[in-house]
């Protein structure tokens, strides 16, 4: 929880509208591979739940990863609420496999799997980051694994 | 879809943290005081038989009481803990953890008596004073691989 290191009470008044809109640009550049953006919305030390990820650098990894696989990557906003310095978002994730993704050469397969995740954003950038996303399905819609009804 | 403000309605709250208590303490006969006539549930593992709705959606508050009887029949010790919640006056968003112990078959596989503990989050929707939709994400992958089938 490095993330308790930044101060609840922000020097920079912010409302709940311009948390979302720092997690709607965090989206934008996750789809549009605007990593001057992305740089921007996310904290150099954020902290990612859930995930071995530590720190921006390894994010923008992870970012190139899915940009190599699913060139035309888009989040689909579905729900969005907000609270204090908190963001949760409900969204779709769509996209073409067209390059290598975790040892599987690119399909061609269409992807659209739903996801949710909740982000708590200080001083306008993203300092925590959870997320969940089915990634049985992912693996079903690139033909890695069988569905289990099958 | 334009809502007024993100202010915090402990009625809302209040409603999804009881629904979850019943709804997982198995109280079948008053789901229909929580849930429409219309809600749906939309969960991936939501079986396609012995379930009101498609594969993936449990409809009414019988579809979900024959889908939770039959959670009820493989899990056991189901416990679910919410580390965070955002209400807004008709939407409410959560993140925690599910654990439960796999004592009953599933996908006719028998039981290894595993235990299991999932991160989970949740998109609950509420029209006039009732639930009328719930969108449940989880990393079934995971789930999967805890239970020793992938």
């Amino acid at each position: 929880m490095s993330g308790r290191s930044h101060e609840e009470d922000s020097p920079v008044s912010q409302t709940t509208d311009d948390r979302k809109a720092v997690v709607r640009r965090c989206l934008a550049a996750w789809d549009d591979g605007d990593m001057e953006t992305f740089d921007e919305v996310y904290a150099r030390d954020l902290t990612v739940h859930g995930a071995d990820i530590d720190g921006l650098a390894d994010l923008e990894e992870l970012h190139a990863t899915w940009h190599e696989a699913f060139p035309n990557l888009t989040h689909t906003v579905e729900e969005m609420v907000a609270e204090d310095d908190r963001v949760a978002l409900a969204f779709r994730l769509t996209g073409t496999h067209e390059g290598e993704f975790q040892g599987i050469e690119g399909t061609g397969a269409s992807i659209d799997v739903a996801g949710m995740a909740f982000f708590r954003v200080v001083d306008g950038t993203i300092v925590e980051q959870t997320a969940v996303e089915d990634d049985l399905a992912l693996y079903e819609q690139l033909g890695a694994v069988e569905p289990p009804s099958a | 879809m334009k809502r007024p403000v993100d202010a915090q309605t402990p009625d809302a709250e209040q409603l999804v943290r009881e629904w979850l208590d019943v709804a997982h303490a198995g109280e079948y006969s008053r789901f229909d005081e929580y849930v429409s006539e219309s809600y749906v549930l939309y969960e991936a593992p939501v079986p396609e038989e012995g379930v009101a709705g498609p594969q993936g959606e449990a409809h009414g508050p019988e579809g979900v009481a024959e889908y939770m009887r039959l959670v009820h029949q493989a899990f056991s010790d189901m416990e679910i803990s919410i580390a965070r919640l955002l209400a807004a006056e008709d939407v409410v968003m959560y993140e925690g953890t599910m654990s439960y112990t796999w004592s009953g078959a599933r996908l006719g596989i028998p039981p290894t008596g595993d235990d299991v503990e999932v991160p989970f989050m949740e998109v609950t929707e509420i029209a006039d004073g009732k639930i009328e939709a719930q969108r449940s994400y989880m990393d079934r992958l995971d789930i999967q691989e805890q239970m020793g089938i992938q």
